[in-house]
């Protein structure tokens, strides 16, 4: 069984399995999601929810695309708990949860790129 | 490829991703024009060319953070050029959303998910049927009124001759 966090399946479905252009999306993922998680972390410390609202709103689809269902849960709770200002003692360790989760997925997809 | 007859269209995300995978898919699967931008303010400078439609993201300030938001330019749009149609996109699944986006002129609205690349192709072929519905009226109003005309004139005209005689010195009708 994998244990990796990633899927490609939809963007080979998407692309009819053209691997340059599933490259080309991947790597638009990788010089844009490290920051939005770095902007997360950042105003999750500050309390800045609204920030954290847009930026866990912004990478939602992504990781939908990447095929990280695993945190598909997770970044909706992120979203909605910053939004409403409700269950605010479950977003650290959500964050967390996505951070170490995104690491591993920056790291598959990665090699993705290098492999193909 | 889009030819002279491709209808123009503008897509306008400030995700850089989604903005190039929904670019791909309609111009692999539309005759369109299609003219990207990252905030709604580049959109609403560009009005002038005169888009038949609008695919707008509902959020549009996750990197200029003082970008106006898509209900805004929405506003923006239909106040400038109403006869522009404009399909919303957001990650909200929140009907709210979707009612607020439609009350402020929308004609559609597409939740950001895997499916929203055929959904937001599917949108798009209905704007294009709804357009030339509406070209088509158009066009039947300017002919029922053209044809009016020349009834009018043959009318008058046909008065005019048998009121002047004109009529009655053509040889072929003379007694």
């Amino acid at each position: 069984m994998s244990d990796k966090v990633t899927d490609l399946t939809f963007l080979g479905s998407f692309t009819g399995n053209d691997t340059q252009k599933i490259k080309r999306y991947v790597q638009m993922f990788l010089d844009r999601a490290p920051e939005q998680v770095e902007e997360i972390r950042t105003s999750l410390g500050t309390g800045d929810y609204a920030q954290l609202k847009g930026a866990a709103h912004s990478l939602k689809p992504q990781l939908t695309y990447m095929g990280i269902k695993s945190m598909e849960q997770e970044i909706r709770d992120i979203e909605e708990f910053s939004g409403s200002g409700s269950n605010l003692d479950a977003l650290p360790p959500l964050v967390e949860k996505l951070e170490v989760t995104l690491k591993q997925a920056f790291i598959e997809l990665q090699d993705y790129i290098n492999t193909h | 490829m889009a030819d002279s007859n491709a209808r123009k269209i503008f897509l306008v995300d400030d995700d850089p991703m989604h903005l190039q995978m929904l670019k791909d898919h309609l111009s692999s699967k539309l005759n369109v024009d299609i003219t990207t931008f990252s905030t709604g303010e580049d959109c609403l400078a560009n009005l002038d060319k005169k888009p038949d439609a609008i695919i707008l993201d509902y959020y549009l300030n996750s990197v200029e953070k003082n970008a106006a938001n898509g209900i805004e330019i929405l506003k923006k749009i239909k106040a400038t050029s109403p006869e522009t149609e404009v399909v919303m996109l957001s990650g909200q699944e929140k009907i709210d959303i979707a009612v607020e986006t439609m009350a402020s002129g929308a004609f559609d609205y597409v939740i950001k998910n895997e499916s929203s690349f055929l959904r937001t192709e599917n949108k798009l072929v209905n704007v294009f049927k709804h357009k030339k519905l509406e070209d088509n009226v158009k066009l039947y109003k300017k002919g029922i009124i053209a044809m009016a005309i020349v009834v009018v004139i043959v009318i008058i005209t046909s008065i005019i001759l048998v009121q002047t005689g004109i009529a009655t010195e053509d040889p072929s009708v003379s007694f």
